[in-house]
């Protein structure tokens, strides 16, 4: 079959795993599963490829983090964005622009600067900057309030629609049965562990279910009676008219959370936080967000003043109480993986994620990860810390 | 160089029918070009035998105005310093600065036209390059290096805040059924307001020479002031409002000083249609107008062309036809009959059933798409009506979404005099009616039409984008068949009109090319025509953390 996603209708009626979302991270873990050797993998999506958060978000790659294990992480998952094209036969976009992290007080400022020592100290080339050089990368800043920036030339953005529609080719030719508009709605067990999923179209019996349904992952938790505590909170972002080349970074500003790129179709593409969204699946925009991106923006390049937004829209983040993923088994259901809890910033985990988790379930690797991300630390409150979160 | 001397003439096939009153200059490109002041400077362009106003964004293929209702991106120029400006929608000033965009060379000799000689078969823009890296690489640098369309503005502009007004009713859309729903509206004792997009009101009635309804004294009617978009939330930190808990229904209207902020009891949608270009090879080069732009230009003194092929049906290309004169048109052809539009760049000749017709431009009509966009933004249902997609209302107007009223073509229904009446009345009744189910519900969708046969030239069905019929055909080859999927796929109203041009021709090629029926268009998003961040620079006004 020639056709990259599959008909409804053609569900089969076993799987050796059935993956829950056909987004980034969804269709990550298929790949991976796939190409270590596992037989039938099916995925499934309630709606469109690239109708989730991975057809939504801004295509931002870095690996400036605060964290040890975000910036391991990160690096591993800009490599493979950086050979994605050709490995996977599908342009990305892929452009090393660089991320510049502005701070507008010393309490920030001291925040990236202890950011910077621990992304030296993991060998990334991340450095302080000061108003005059940000002047020199961006030209068109206004720098008068800066006090410091950080700034890592390596880091990236992608346009992030061909990555879904690259990983699900890839899928398609190792095998993998990748259904949109089939929504799983019930998971069976056998009171100790998963038996099968039901969809509108049919059961498929499968023994592994790996829940990647992003904001929408409490959700399908709750068919088989687990709680989950991540909760989506709706995230805007908006594209301006193309212009012609003219920024090379990211530019992000952590108190606002302000950030703007320029894509390869000349767009500046770009959304700020909005303290005041309720939790909730809510994809509506808003009159809010335009007013304080558009204030922040031209705040800070005031050239772009006439510049015009052409299109805006919104996505969920998945939101956990400690900003850190929801990985790996539950206990007391086998077979039922989680894959979630990825914030604002699942698109640069996927690639490395999919691959971790397949070795993960496979061979057992990396479970250190794997038990320190796993569900049950918040039973027993061991949290953890990131604080370089936009949004 | 005055007026004086070069009242009447044709250069180019444009042809200016009246004098020019108030002689100013224009520089285009360096150029001395003249004009009539307040006139619209791509009226001044057409007149002086200027059709080619800058090149599309993939292929570089030549480009200029169609629709000359700031709907399409034909006329975009760079304009004393403000890059991509419709300047179908800027009055000429003496010395205005207007340049060409996104050229090589000139806008003539575009060098970086190869592009649309060496892709004949149109660029696979996802799969090319990707065997080795260096050449992945490079491919990435020139593509960065050649995409947008225009440079950075100049300079800065300054933020202008927003207007605040609180009405009853809000009536967008001045053509027949707007004024006699805003008149019946004010009748009954609300406060309306009417506001028309175009700088005329009576719409396509207008247009058409037929009468346009009167507009009572206590409706406020502005012309040249648009609604961009609409959003349901809470007023938090909204400057000049006080804060609500509540969702409220806000409507943003544009103007030419910047945005006013609306808050309605009852939104009356009338924002009729909107031409959509037939899918004929070659039929997005300079000289293709709709006829509804045609019309605009004689409004303007200006016509079109001196020898004028019409290609399509309905009334605005009859009165097209009329007012041009029977001696200066061809046809009108059905658009099956034309297999290319061709010419070096502008309109040269059309090929009916074989044979190659020499004119300077083509004006067409026929296939119309419902101007749905604010009304979706409000909640309304869009749906497919057979035709193109329209807006779902009752009767009495009321759409899906309480207090958010639709007529007139928008609807893809008739409503004569009394039934637009009835509509006024309903609306000055107030919000938070519920829509009266069942409401009418288009009928199924035919057979799809059929597909054209592949030309020598492309078959540009998304001007904005320069998505061929080849891309969408691709696109459901790989499985990508619904409207959403084959959108992002291909790119397909993602450009400046935002899909206003092409989603319903699109919507139907999908389901021609094997992919699904679109029951509705993809989401329409806000804002509904490109909105300037300065202008909403100022819409919130609590402090900004640092
Ligand atoms: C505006 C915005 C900007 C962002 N910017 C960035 C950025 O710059 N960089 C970055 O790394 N990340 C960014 N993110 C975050 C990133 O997009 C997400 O973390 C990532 O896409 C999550 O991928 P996912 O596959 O887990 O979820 P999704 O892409 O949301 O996929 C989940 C899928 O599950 C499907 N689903 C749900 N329920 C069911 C069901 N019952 N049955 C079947 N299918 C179901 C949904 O339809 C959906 O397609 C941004 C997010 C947003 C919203
Ligand atoms: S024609 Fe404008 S977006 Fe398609």
């Amino acid at each position: 079959m020639s056709t990259v996603v599959c008909d409804p209708r053609d569900l089969p009626e076993d799987a050796d795993v059935v993956v829950v979302g056909a987004g980034i991270m969804g269709l990550s873990a298929a790949y991976n599963l796939a190409l270590e050797g596992v037989g039938r993998v099916v995925v499934l999506d309630k709606g469109y490829l690239c109708g989730g958060a991975s057809g939504r978000n801004g295509g931002g790659v870095r690996s400036q983090w605060s964290s040890e294990i975000n910036i391991r992480l990160m690096k591993r998952s800009l490599a493979i964005c950086a050979e994605f094209a050709t490995r996977m036969r599908i342009n990305v976009w892929f452009r090393r622009g660089g991320y510049l992290f502005l701070a507008r007080s010393s309490e920030r400022a001291a925040q990236l600067a202890r950011s910077v020592e621990l992304q030296r100290a993991h060998g990334l080339p991340t450095r302080l900057v000061d108003a005059a050089e940000c002047r020199r990368i961006v030209p068109e800043l206004a720098t008068d309030a800066i006090v410091v920036a950080s700034y890592n030339p390596q880091d990236a953005v992608v346009f992030p629609w061909p990555f879904v529609w690259g990983y699900a080719a890839a899928c398609r030719r190792l095998g993998v049965g990748i259904f949109p508009f089939t929504e799983l709605i019930g998971i069976e067990t056998d009171g100790r562990r998963v038996t099968a999923v039901a969809t509108p179209f049919g059961k498929v019996r499968t023994p592994l279910v790996v829940n990647a349904a992003g904001a929408w992952s409490p959700e399908v938790a709750r068919l088989v009676g687990v709680e989950m505590p991540n909760r989506p909170h709706r995230h805007e972002i908006c594209a301006t008219e193309p212009l012609k080349p003219f920024l090379k970074p990211l530019v992000a500003e952590l108190a606002t959370g302000l950030y703007f790129s320029q894509s390869m179709r000349g767009e500046l593409v770009g959304g700020i936080s909005n303290e005041q969204v309720p939790e909730g699946l809510d994809q509506r925009s808003s009159l809010r967000f335009l007013g304080l991106y558009a204030r922040a923006l031209t705040g800070l390049v005031p050239r772009l003043g006439h510049v015009r937004v052409l299109r805006q829209w919104a996505g969920c983040y998945d939101i956990t109480p400690d900003g850190s993923p929801i990985v790996g088994e539950v206990d007391g259901l086998e077979g039922f993986v989680l894959l979630a809890g990825f914030m604002g910033h699942g698109f640069m985990m996927a690639p490395i994620m999919g691959q971790l988790l397949a070795r993960y379930l496979l061979a057992g690797e990396e479970a250190e990860l794997f038990a320190r991300w796993n569900l049950r630390r918040f039973a027993t409150g061991e949290l953890l810390q990131e604080t370089m979160i936009l949004g | 160089m005055t007026g004086g001397d070069r009242v009447f003439y044709a250069r180019g096939m444009c042809v200016r029918r009246r004098p020019i009153q108030e002689p100013v200059e224009l520089l285009v490109d360096g150029e001395r070009v003249a004009a009539d002041r307040g006139e619209p400077v791509a009226a001044a362009l057409l007149a002086a035998g200027r059709s080619l106003f800058g090149r599309s964004v993939k292929y570089h293929r030549p480009r200029g105005p169609l629709c000359l209702e700031g709907r399409c991106d034909g006329c975009l120029m760079r304009v004393d310093g403000v890059p991509n400006v419709m300047s179908c929608r800027v009055g000429a000033e003496d010395g205005m600065r207007v340049e060409t965009q996104n050229v090589l060379g000139s806008a003539r000799v575009d060098l970086l036209a190869v592009t649309d000689w060496f892709f004949p078969e149109g660029m696979d823009h996802h799969h090319m390059f990707t065997r080795f890296g260096p050449i992945n690489r490079l491919m990435q640098k020139v593509a960065r290096r050649i995409a947008g369309v225009g440079r950075l503005p100049d300079a800065a502009a300054s933020a202008v805040a927003p207007r605040e007004l609180d009405v009853d009713v809000l009536v967008v859309g001045g053509g027949r059924s707007g004024i006699v729903a805003a008149n019946a509206a004010a009748r009954e004792g609300a406060s309306v307001l009417l506001v028309e997009e175009q700088q005329t009101f009576g719409g396509e009635a207008g247009l058409l020479g037929e009468s346009v309804p009167v507009l009572g004294p206590p409706v406020d009617a502005r012309r040249g002031v648009g609604a961009v978009a609409v959003y349901q939330e809470p007023a938090v930190g909204f400057a000049g409002r006080e804060p609500t808990d509540e969702a409220v229904r806000w409507v943003l209207l544009e103007d030419a000083e910047g945005l006013l902020r609306v808050r309605c009891g009852s939104l009356v949608v009338a924002t009729g249609t909107d031409p959509v270009p037939p899918p004929i090879a070659g039929a997005d080069r300079p000289g293709v107008f709709s006829a509804r732009a045609a019309l605009r230009a004689l409004q303007w003194g200006i016509a079109v062309g001196g020898r004028v092929a019409l290609v399509g049906w309905g009334a605005a290309l009859d009165r097209a036809a009329t007012v041009l004169g029977p001696e200066q048109v061809l046809g009108p052809f059905a658009p099956t009959q034309v297999s290319a539009v061709e010419g070096r760049p502008r309109v040269e000749a059309i090929v009916v059933d074989g044979r190659r017709l020499p004119c300077d431009a083509l004006v067409f009509d026929g296939v119309r798409s419902a101007a749905y966009a604010v009304a979706a933004q409000a909640g309304g249902e869009v749906a497919w009506d057979g035709r193109g997609f329209v807006v779902l209302a009752d009767d009495d107007g009321r759409t899906h979404a309480p207090g958010t009223f639709a007529l007139g073509r928008v609807t893809g229904r008739l409503f004569d005099r009394a039934r637009a009446e009835a509509v006024g009345r309903c609306a000055a009744k107030g919000a938070g009616l519920a829509p009266s189910p069942p409401l009418v519900r288009p009928p199924p969708r035919s057979a799809p039409a059929p597909l054209p046969a592949q030309a020598s030239d492309k078959i540009v069905v998304c001007r904005c984008e320069d998505v061929t019929l080849h891309d969408l055909e691709e696109a459901v080859q790989s499985g990508y068949r619904d409207i959403e999927s084959v959108k992002r796929y291909t790119g397909f109203g993602t450009g400046w009109c935002q899909g206003k041009q092409c989603v319903a021709l699109c919507g139907q090629m999908i389901a021609s090319a094997g992919g699904d029926d679109a029951e509705r268009p993809f989401t329409a998003r806000p804002p509904v025509r490109p909105l300037a961040l300065a202008r909403l620079a100022k819409l919130v006004d609590e402090p900004e953390p640092r």
